[in-house]
């Protein structure tokens, strides 16, 4: 899922995967160069709603807050439950051979500039590192390693 | 120190950081007594000695033997480097381990010795055939037994000066003293009944403990995984009720409230095997399911200040990292952390989820809640919820509240999980009272 993700938010600058984030970690996170402006994402194959519920934690650090599905999924959620999306302010993405915004994520009332600040110092330190390729993050994730802490993703 | 007088289920708190002491003496109405680690209570044995005669609680000492029957790797403390105060890593990326943890070492050589000192010192488990040697399992039994009725029982220095007061007031000098509720016979875990297993070992300890405990109550600590117990709990049991255990602790490895249902039911089960000839039965490291097994015949339960409600046995004592504050939802019976999820769900706002205890009135909003509030308010909420069981709470009563909570915020994104409201709740109201 991650390719077409990098590639959607590929503006963005920075790209972060595995963000440690007060005792969980933020899937993949996006940022302006400056860091002014973060774009959180929680992917999900099935349990939709325990990626919900990160995706508003992160409206805590990241101005923008989506959750990306399998599109077929995600076609489902922004039928049904457009409604909770858009009471929360956030995002949904559906991710197939593209990624595609299905409901826009929105900068809400939880923005803490303190969790910013948090969170914005993490991936200041993740500026010095050498970038690793999609499938270091991938592997990283699926063998669960420790040694993970931030990686930076790109898309070749 | 006898049992506690207090109806049940009696609530006892594991001591653990030391800086926990404060909790303790400020909320003594809030629970029943305190479990005391051996190895906390052989290394820190002055402030430990100070901290049970001031609190005039009942305790008891866990003797932690459990731990020299795991790698011997698991009593070595991760080494740290001395600039960055970061873990070294082998060239393979794996955490090193140094030294055995002082703590355990110091238990290891002066308080229990024997068996446990030579596999330490061979880098091997203990395995029960260490203890197959009649001398060698009375040693053990002898030196464990003794460390918990003596180890904090005799005054601290610090409150010698009050025998003299003692003595003018006509009052016997021993009754200063503080010997434990109970003692707990050295214990391994039960991962089998076959006869090459810990099983045996484990009746012949509490076997052998019985005639050494001078008096005291012997609880035998069952310490065993949800799928034993649910094959065995029955026999088990009666295992330990022929050897004389006057009580159960029971610790199902790795067992947590937020099990599914068929690991809740087993536990369920077995507290009512164990519990049905009478003798008390206390959950070693249970969290909010413990109210549930109430109905179940459960005496009492052991957990943290807000933590420690759920251990494996084979965990590595060593744990790292930090542990975030967490706030206790009384209704949800669930804790969330403080810096993300308190913050989120905006407690404050919703009337059914707000508590009125006298740390929650000073800040009502549970995200402004440090460390230290947060485990005061679990400390008065959990003797607010056993107070309720106390007062005849019924189990009908019981399980509706939990199905009401779960109705009602099922659907809410922010403040799952909470199935185990569900499944506590079907439990419950499928089972009949004991």
């Amino acid at each position: 899922m991650y390719r077409p993700l990098l590639r959607l938010f590929s503006q963005a600058g920075l790209a972060v995967a595995e963000v440690p984030f007060f005792g969980k970690r933020i899937d993949l996170l996006f940022g302006t160069p400056s860091l002014l402006r973060l774009y959180a994402v929680e992917t999900k194959l099935h349990d939709w709603r325990s990626a919900f519920k990160q995706a508003a934690l992160n409206q805590l650090a990241a101005q923008s807050s989506y959750i990306a599905v399998p599109l077929a999924l995600a076609t489902r959620l922004a039928e049904k439950e457009a409604d909770l999306f858009r009471r929360y302010d956030v995002g949904l993405v559906g991710v197939g051979e593209a990624a595609k915004i299905l409901i826009p994520a929105r900068k809400n009332g939880c923005f803490s500039l303190r969790h910013y600040r948090v969170l914005k110092d993490t991936l200041k330190k993740t500026r010095q590192r050498k970038p690793k390729t999609i499938g270091v993050v991938a592997n990283a994730i699926a063998h669960q390693s420790k040694a993970l802490v931030v990686l930076q993703a790109r898309t070749d | 120190m006898p049992l506690p007088t207090n109806p049940r289920p009696w609530l006892f708190y594991r001591l653990g950081l030391t800086r926990e002491k404060e909790f303790f003496k400020r909320h003594r109405d809030t629970y029943d007594g305190v479990v005391i680690p051996a190895h906390i209570a052989s290394y820190y044995h002055k402030f430990c000695a100070e901290f049970v005669g001031s609190l005039g609680k009942p305790y008891f000492i866990d003797p932690m033997t459990y731990i020299f029957a795991n790698d011997p790797l698991q009593l070595k403390r991760f080494v740290k480097d001395k600039d960055t105060g970061r873990t070294e890593r082998d060239a393979l990326g794996r955490k090193r381990k140094g030294d055995v943890r002082r703590s355990y070492s110091k238990l290891i050589e002066h308080d229990y010795g024997g068996v446990v000192k030579t596999a330490a010192e061979d880098g091997r488990r203990l395995v029960p055939g260490d203890l197959t040697d009649a001398d060698d399992l009375d040693d053990l039994v002898q030196k464990v037994l003794e460390f918990e009725a003596t180890r904090l029982a005799a005054i601290p220095d610090k409150y010698r000066k009050y025998e003299e007061y003692a003595k003018k007031a006509g009052r016997p000098v021993g009754a200063l003293s503080i010997p434990p509720m109970c003692l707990v016979p050295p214990y391994f875990p039960t991962t089998t009944l076959l006869p090459r297993g810990w099983h045996s070992t484990n009746l012949r300890l509490v076997q052998r403990a019985k005639t050494m405990a001078g008096g005291l109550p012997v609880f035998a600590m069952i310490l065993a995984n949800p799928q034993i117990l649910a094959q065995d709990a029955r026999r088990i049991g009666e295992d330990y009720a022929a050897v004389g255990a006057d009580g159960f602790l029971l610790w199902p490895d790795g067992f947590g409230s937020d099990q599914d249902p068929t690991a809740l039911q087993v536990v369920f089960d077995s507290v009512t095997e164990l519990s049905k000839g009478g003798r008390p039965v206390m959950l070693m490291y249970g969290g909010a399911f413990s109210l549930a097994l109430h109905y179940a015949g459960l005496t009492g339960f052991a957990c943290g200040i807000c933590y420690g409600e759920r251990k494996l046995s084979t965990q590595d004592m060593d744990v790292e990292g930090v542990v975030l504050p967490r706030y206790y939802i009384r209704r949800l019976k669930r804790k969330v952390i403080i810096e993300t999820e308190a913050r989120r769900i905006q407690i404050a706002q919703d009337p059914n989820l707000v508590c009125d205890c006298v740390i929650c009135r000073r800040k009502p909003e549970p995200a402004d809640q440090d460390d230290t509030e947060s485990r005061e308010h679990f400390m008065l909420v959990r003797a607010a919820e056993i107070a309720e069981l106390r007062a005849g709470l019924s189990q009908a009563d019981f399980a509706a509240a939990l199905d009401d909570a779960f109705q009602r915020y099922c659907d809410d994104p922010l403040l799952q999980p909470i199935g185990h409201l569900r499944n506590w709740a079907a439990l419950l109201s499928g089972a009949s009272s004991p």
